[in-house]
């Protein structure tokens, strides 16, 4: 297991199964390790990351698939780092301690040395995951997809589904992608998109998902970057009612499709607020290591310029990623602005029991849809003070 | 019989006393997203003995994995561990001894995977200055 020290305790990764842990230091110790120093003052609560615990590195812009919503807005003629520059970003996450690198783009599949970076990455004693569009995958590409702890296929949905999120029907090559990578003995998981029109099938979708091999779904929500970001954004999101059906349909899922591990991204916890079981267990939700914003805290991103960014959709900061593991991180202002909201939130952020694991829901929605960073606005708490629970 | 050392009874004896209420954070799987992070849903739906049985379980692997510590950054680097801990880590344990002492009977086998197949076991190349853990099939 890799062990990284924190002044409450420890983060544990463990190697033989695939889980992230958080320690006190009475279970460190227990375990014979010990901080030293770093555990001479007070432990006190929670279990926040002094540096990000998962990085996603863009290692390249370029993609053909051109989807709608990109919100890299990759194109065929991006930009592709050369090996060695990934790796030396690599070589600062593992200076920072970071977990989990996940590989994204654009397509990173169009690399021909994806496996040699997954390999670098490993060799550095980060585990690496990737996503991929699924599109034009042969017996190489999936060859040196198998260097990966897992990877994720994006997959909104069969025929219409996937062309109503992306423009076009790519979702004959996504399914072949997840049969195929699955035949091969790769984790398999899928990415699916929540958008008003996908939100109704997301059952059946899974399940198409599950039946081809893959055995954990990742629900997104749209969110206003890149080519999202624009007016059509406000008639693709999620409906009040659809924000408030969240957690109803996360329990229809898990008894339709026990075998099949869902997930829900940061963006999506708010939705979770109205869950009257759910939104009383936020002790709960903390112990499960449910992560709403944690962007500048346990999440950061790279852009093929070696920038760093809060998370994949928000705007650079000053700082390259060479900074991870230095006083960069702590101190940059755009980084800051990302913790300083959870920290000391307005209403009704500040009332609500998911408050700390929430953390303001999604800035990047804020900013487009307020002008600022703030309460999540499409969050149904934030709705019903607002007074718009029922608008679309 | 080996002459290999054996670890101080003392750790044995601690990894024991390794339990749920220690974890504050358990969060499973990889994931796979590039652009948001995600997080395991299903488990909340799980009941308390089941949910605990998780907790559980990831104690008892935790016990069994060898130790790598990483990072600590520049700005709040921590001291070096101290040398307690260095000699717990890196001395050898008799798989026999350390797991009598550290698994209860009723302990549950680690998680599997709410998946299916799991990644090709793979052998970790030689990391900067440490030494090579086995990366098993990671089955998330």
């Amino acid at each position: 297991m890799i062990v990284r020290y924190e002044p409450w305790g420890a983060w544990v990764k463990l190697e033989r199964e695939a889980a992230l842990v958080a320690i006190d230091r009475d279970g460190a110790r227990a375990l014979g390790l010990d901080a030293g120093a770093l555990w001479d003052a007070p432990a006190g609560a929670g279990a926040p990351p002094s540096r990000p615990l998962e990085v996603h590195v863009a290692v390249t812009s370029r993609c053909a698939a051109g989807c709608e919503g990109c919100y890299l807005d990759a194109r065929p003629d991006g930009i592709e780092p050369p090996r060695a520059e990934i790796e030396r970003r690599f070589d600062a996450l593992a200076k920072a301690g970071v977990f989990t690198v996940a590989f994204g783009g654009g397509e990173p599949t169009l690399r021909d040395d994806l496996g040699a970076l997954a390999d670098a990455a490993l060799a550095r004693g980060l585990t690496p995951v990737v996503t991929t569009s699924g599109l034009g995958l042969g017996d190489r590409k999936i060859a040196q997809l198998t260097r990966f702890a897992q990877v994720n296929v994006s997959y909104d949905g069969p025929g219409e589904a996937y062309a109503n999120v992306r423009g076009f029907d790519g979702a004959a090559q996504a399914e072949a992608a997840i049969a195929r990578l699955a035949a091969a003995g790769v984790t398999v998981g899928v990415n699916v998109v929540l958008t008003r029109a996908t939100f109704d099938h997301v059952e059946a979708t899974l399940a198409r998902a599950f039946e081809l091999g893959a055995r954990e779904a990742q629900l997104l929500r749209y969110k206003p970057a890149g080519r999202a970001k624009n007016l059509d954004y406000l008639a693709r999101r999620l409906s009040p009612a659809q924000g408030r059906g969240l957690g109803a349909l996360l329990r229809s899922l898990s008894r339709a499709l026990p075998d099949l591990r869902v997930r829900i991204d940061c963006a999506l916890v708010p939705f979770l607020s109205v869950d009257p079981d759910v939104a009383s267990r936020p002790d709960e939700l903390a112990r499960w290591g449910v992560f709403g914003c944690e962007a500048g805290s346990a999440l950061a991103a790279t852009r093929v310029d070696g920038r760093v960014l809060p998370c994949s959709f928000a705007d650079a900061t000053a700082i390259d990623v060479s900074e991870l593991s230095g006083a960069g991180w702590l101190e940059d202002a755009a980084l800051e602005a990302f913790r300083a909201f959870p920290a000391s939130p307005p209403e009704p952020c500040a009332s609500c029991t998911l408050r700390g694991v929430c953390r303001g829901g999604c800035k990047i929605v804020s900013r487009f849809v307020d002008g600022r960073v703030g309460p999540d606005p499409e969050c149904p708490r934030v709705l019903d003070v607002r007074g718009g629970g029922d608008a679309s | 019989m080996s002459d290999a050392p054996k670890n101080p009874p003392a750790r044995d004896a601690n990894a024991a006393r390794l339990r749920p209420e220690h974890v504050r954070v358990l969060r499973l799987g990889h994931g796979a997203n590039c652009s948001s992070v995600g997080s395991v849903v299903d488990t909340l739906f799980l009941g308390a003995v089941a949910g605990g049985a998780v907790f559980a379980a990831i104690c008892a692997a935790m016990r069994d994995e060898p130790v790598r510590v990483v990072g600590g950054g520049d700005a709040d680097a921590p001291t070096a561990p101290s040398a307690k801990s260095a000699a717990a880590v890196d001395a050898p344990t008799p798989p026999s001894a350390k797991n009598a002492a550290a698994v209860d009977a009723d302990t549950p086998t680690p998680p599997s995977a709410k998946s299916g197949a799991a990644a090709e076991a793979a052998t970790e190349p030689e990391g900067p200055g440490g030494d090579t853990p086995a990366v098993d099939g990671e089955a998330p």
